[in-house]
């Protein structure tokens, strides 16, 4: 018993509590480490995040074991068996930093002076993507930034560009203070997965006890949709369909929207031509509406404009027209809640209902004032992630979505969804308003991300983003097209690829095309904690230092300005580096770190350092030297790294004016004209290059559209495959990474379902499958063993698998626990969604009960 | 002197299993060992079902059956209520477990060598302070985290809690917020009939 008689935090063991925070997912709550004898030996939520509050979800708290892990790699390796293979043995030997690095600079080098592209950087350090990406930026390569195998089958990428481009949200959240009505769409936020889940965890209970109403619809019982007032199980990939069911309710049963915010706020009284683009001013070049007071056609910000017709049929010019409003009514006629209930396996009078319900909560015409503004109060939300979003109609669904919230005005709004906008919070700098384009809609901040992708004949980016100009990601495609560069039209053949925190086997698909892509390079390095899947087929290992051993300076919230730091709490404990100065040290020997092109000139862009505070274009600096100038370049110099090592943060929430209707005067797109544009822009130059007769490619240009609309999912289709296996996110896991903690993975193996193939109880039944059987989990691209678990809680034509097991690794603590759902899902075009860059997530399989020997449980 | 105890919401209570883990690495416990457990169950038929989580850890009844059946007077409950093993009296015969209704108390089988995160390739000692904290052969369980508690800290599985479904306070204050909870929400104590008087509630809500 400690004899400390009066309450401080710090003397809980008999050490010192060093601050910093967790980097074991993206959001970056604040901890503190109890350090003894140079040992970490607890960690705790740092009460001072006003973030979190203190509270800390069993990853963070589980993190000591990472630290401690026996099978981290303590010094560079260097393969020296040539055989590579799934489980083949590269016989690593020990190497120096120097020895490896000079071998990896120099590959670079060579590269660099032949032609950049052929460097696959596939950098997924979540916590500094950005700043990582800023590496593959300087050294010249397009495909640069998350993954080899792409984030398309973790993340929701729709989210991301649709949210952007709608009202500038990388990242949407509820604003739980006021939201009445909350949707949840294959999303758990505040349940597990998702976004600042500790913070979002604590808000939605708040408002879940105050009487917020939560409805999730889900093919498989969430930890959402388990403690939801309703759930709906719908059929996989048919979401879109749900919601355009929806938004037919409202605009032709209920007529429930917010007209006065269409016309004022929007672009719903832009007129469309027939050539659905918009019809513009001759004289000014700006967009026209129809001003019913005037009974004639005028620019949008005519001064003397009446009231814009929002319905109607017109002649401009001779020409016919409509207001973008009444294109979505003329277009969403036909789905009705009788049609999606066809689709997607929920009753159309539920879906009646819900709209209903959901219209009546967004309470349109309410106000509320805060701080001495007045703002509409929208008490209402849909809100969705992967479940939703991550299929070839994901990018069709997520348009759906914000459709949806733009009818209701419930975007940017007290109780709406607020965007978490890509300014330079991030970094430490002020929030800052949008912009708007000369015809007043909206244009989102892009800081280090990638909203568009000119069109470019040959090719440059694997990815084929020269293809898919709006895609967020497809790096599910790289091993595609890498085996067969000609295919696509790529006029080179990589060479090298450098992994820095990423697993391809665990992240892609279909296993054969990753391996044979794997194989084909001629030097794979990566930089990683531990041995892989994917080390297996890497040439040279860099080790890195744990979260707990290495700096970093972020701001993860939507509505706080101020830094967050992460710090090593003890020196690292074996040869390890920092993976940022390993990226560096790269930089430096292969000789692109200075000059304007450098990444030192790349970091100060990214990081938006001007001077005094930027970094010199001819200095090398450590990764905490660039982080120091960070501090103090957005602080005014008022603060150095130093100080966020001694106080952790400084994050202090934003005024109400810096978090609420940040778009300002600036009009919300309801009709995505720049879709529109971008897929009429792509159809020209795909003629033009003579793609589809050159390659045989087929591009799929029909989803370029300013409405959503109903498009299948190729595995909607009937076959021998009588099961759609679906992936989740569970608390216990961030991707594949956590699947080596002991502490987790004994609290996951007790879970009933974790480890399983869960499938309806009924099914079971009619298909003579029991709990516990071992089966084998087929489809055209895999076969795994798997676990039959029972439950009353999925889509009855459903099997769920959670993500992050099925590890196939050296790591005794991961290696053949639970099952691998993403072997299952095919690498090609047909099941990508190349809108807004989806990989179809949801597999068709057959469960076969194995026999014999292979019966006998893992 | 207070009176510690503990409100759980099970409306507010998402199964995440961080009090858990708080648990495990503020006390050290071996793997088999856990003091706070989170028990999920799936109530209705498809499409009408839901999910209940029931967070449990010793009650710390005023009427400890594990504390009137221990013979060598290991189990004692201190002046706040805290009902405590001291493992230097403590002659590992289970009579407590046996007499506890609600499962909280738990043999220490393994012998200290194969503690730890990797099996032989442990972490150092998480507390160096205590390093003989859990010996072989005795029968223990929760203390609400005295020492934190001491310190004037909640105890662990409390502060991590990321919806704060855990309230832990005194309840002989009747301002404090269990006390509160309890009186406004009809705070239910587990198998009342038991008699055993449980310092630990159960709100709805």
């Amino acid at each position: 018993m400690s004899d400390a008689a009066t309450a401080d935090f710090r003397e809980i063991g008999s050490g010192h509590w060093v601050r910093s925070h967790c980097q074991q997912c993206f959001n970056a709550c604040g901890i503190r480490v109890e350090v003894v004898d140079g040992n970490p030996v607890r960690i705790r939520g740092d009460e001072d995040d006003p973030n979190t509050r203190g509270h800390l979800c069993a990853r963070g708290l589980a993190g000591l074991a990472k630290f401690y892990d026996p099978h981290r790699i303590r010094t560079p390796l260097i393969r020296t068996n040539p055989e590579k293979g799934r489980r083949v043995d590269p016989k690593f030997r020990e190497a120096s930093w120097d020895e490896a690095l000079d071998l990896v600079a120099d590959k670079l080098r060579a590269i660099h002076a032949d032609n950049p592209n052929k460097l696959i950087a596939s950098l997924w350090p979540y916590e500094k993507y950005v700043q990582s990406s800023a590496w593959g930026t300087a050294f010249g390569t397009a495909k640069t930034g998350f993954s080899f195998s792409g984030v398309s089958n973790q993340c929701a990428n729709p989210n991301h560009f649709v949210g952007m481009i709608t009202h500038g949200a990388l990242v949407e959240f509820p604003d739980l203070e006021h939201c009445r009505y909350l949707i949840l769409l294959g999303s758990e936020y505040g349940f597990g997965a998702n976004q600042s889940f500790v913070r979002a965890a604590r808000e939605l209970a708040d408002a879940r006890e105050d009487g917020l109403k939560l409805v999730v619809v889900d093919p498989r019982l969430s930890v959402a949709a388990g403690k939801a007032d309703e759930w709906l199980p719908i059929k996989p990939a048919t979401d879109l369909a749900f919601l355009l069911g929806f938004i037919h309710v409202l605009v032709h049963e209920d007529k429930s929207y917010d007209a006065a915010w269409l016309r004022d706020g929007t672009n719903a009284p832009y007129l469309l031509g027939p050539d659905r683009n918009f019809m513009n001013d001759p004289e000014t070049g700006k967009p026209l509406v129809f001003d019913e007071t005037a009974g004639r056609a005028r620019p949008f910000d005519d001064p003397d404009l009446g009231r814009p017709a929002l319905e109607g049929t017109f002649k401009v010019d001779g020409v016919d027209c409509v207001p973008a409003f009444q294109h979505l009514i003329d277009e969403t006629r036909d789905n009705t809640p009788e049609w999606a209930e066809t689709v997607c396996d929920i009753p159309a009078a539920t879906i009646r209902r819900l709209a209903g319900e959901f219209a009546a909560a967004a309470s349109v015409g309410a106000t509320v004032t805060i701080d001495g503004t007045e703002y509409p109060l929208r008490p209402a939300c849909l809100l969705s992630y992967r479940g939703l979003q991550a299929h070839t109609n994901g990018t069709l669904a997520m348009m759906a979505q914000e459709t949806v919230m733009v009818l209701m005005g419930a975007l940017g709004v007290p109780g709406g969804l607020i965007a978490k906008s890509m300014d330079s919070r991030r970094f430490g700098g002020p929030p800052e308003l949008m912009s708007k384009g000369a015809d007043g809609i909206v244009r989102p901040h892009a800081t280090g991300w990638h909203l568009y992708t000119k069109f470019s004949y040959p090719p440059k980016s694997l990815e084929l983003r020269d293809y898919g100009p709006l895609a967020c990601d497809m790096g599910h495609l790289v091993p595609l097209t890498m085996l067969e560069p000609e295919k696509y039209g790529f006029d080179y053949t990589p060479e090298m690829l450098l992994i820095y925190h990423s697993n391809p086997f665990t992240n892609a698909g279909h296993h054969d095309v990753v391996a044979r892509a794997l194989k084909q390079l001629d030097l794979v390095v990566s930089i990683n904690i531990y041995l892989d899947e994917s080390t297996d087929y890497a040439d040279v290992v860099l080790p890195e230092s744990t979260y707990l051993e290495r700096f970093n300076l972020i701001n993860w919230t939507y509505d706080m300005r101020g830094l967050q730091v992460g710090q090593p709490v003890v020196d690292p404990r074996h040869d390890t580096r920092d993976g940022m100065d390993i990226l560096i040290e790269l930089a430096d020997r292969a000789g692109f770190l200075f000059g304007d092109d450098g990444f030192n000139a790349a970091l100060n862009r990214t990081l938006g350092l001007s001077a005094p505070h930027a970094l010199s274009l001819e200095r090398k600096y450590s990764y905490a030297e660039v982080l120091d100038l960070q501090a103090r370049c957005h602080s005014g110099g008022e603060r150095d790294l130093a100080w966020y090592q001694e106080h952790g943060n400084n994050l202090t929430p934003v005024a109400p004016d810096e978090k609420y209707r940040m778009y300002r005067d600036a009009r919300l797109p309801l009709y995505f004209n720049s879709i529109k544009a971008a897929g009429d822009e792509l159809q020209r130059n795909l003629k033009e290059h003579r793609i589809a007769e050159r390659h045989r490619l087929e591009i799929d240009t029909s989803p370029y559209r300013g409405i959503p609309f109903w498009q299948p999912s190729p595995v909607h289709g009937a076959d021998e495959f009588d099961f759609y296996v679906i992936s989740y996110k569970s608390y216990m896991t961030t991707y594949g990474d956590t699947a080596t903690n002991p502490l987790l993975m004994a609290l996951s193996e007790r879970d009933p379902h974790l480890m399983k193939v869960v499938i309806n109880a009924h099914t079971a039944k009619q298909k003579g499958l029991r709990d516990g059987d071992v089966v084998w989990v087929e489809s055209l691209y895999a076969r795994e063993r798997g676990v039959i678990g029972l439950t009353e809680g999925i889509h009855p034509e459903t099997a769920a698998i959670s993500g992050g097991f099925g590890r196939f690794t050296r790591h005794p603590v991961a290696d053949g626990k639970g099952t691998l759902q993403n072997a299952h899902l095919p690498i090609d075009l047909a099941h990508t969604g190349m809108l807004g860059g989806t990989m179809e997530t949801v597999a068709r399989v057959r469960l076969v009960r194995a026999r014999g020997r292979d019966a006998r449980a893992h | 002197m207070a009176r510690w105890g503990m409100v759980f919401s099970l409306a507010r209570c998402i199964g995440c299993n961080a009090c858990v883990v708080a648990c495990k690495t503020e006390n050290e416990l071996p793997d088999s060992i856990f003091f706070t457990r989170t028990f999920v169950e799936e109530v209705g038929t498809f499409p009408e079902v839901s999910r209940a989580y029931v967070p449990t850890l010793c009650n710390h009844c005023e009427d400890a059956p594990c504390e009137k059946a221990c013979p060598s007077g290991a189990t004692y409950t201190r002046e706040d209520g805290i009902v405590m093993v001291d493992q230097d009296r403590c002659i590992g015969c289970s009579a407590c477990a046996v007499a506890c209704p609600y499962d909280a108390r738990s043999m220490i089988e393994q012998p200290k060598e194969n503690r730890g995160l990797f099996g032989g390739a442990k972490a150092p000692a998480a507390d160096p302070e205590t390093p003989d904290r859990w010996r072989a052969g005795t029968v223990v369980k929760c203390d609400f985290c005295s020492r934190r508690v001491d310190q004037g800290l909640s105890p662990a599985c409390v502060a991590v809690c990321p919806t704060e479904a855990r309230i832990f306070g005194d309840l002989d204050d009747a301002e404090s917020a269990p006390s509160r909870l309890i009186r406004t929400r009809n705070g239910a104590q587990p198998l009342p009939e038991k008699n055993t008087r449980p310092k630990v509630f159960y709100i709805d809500y």
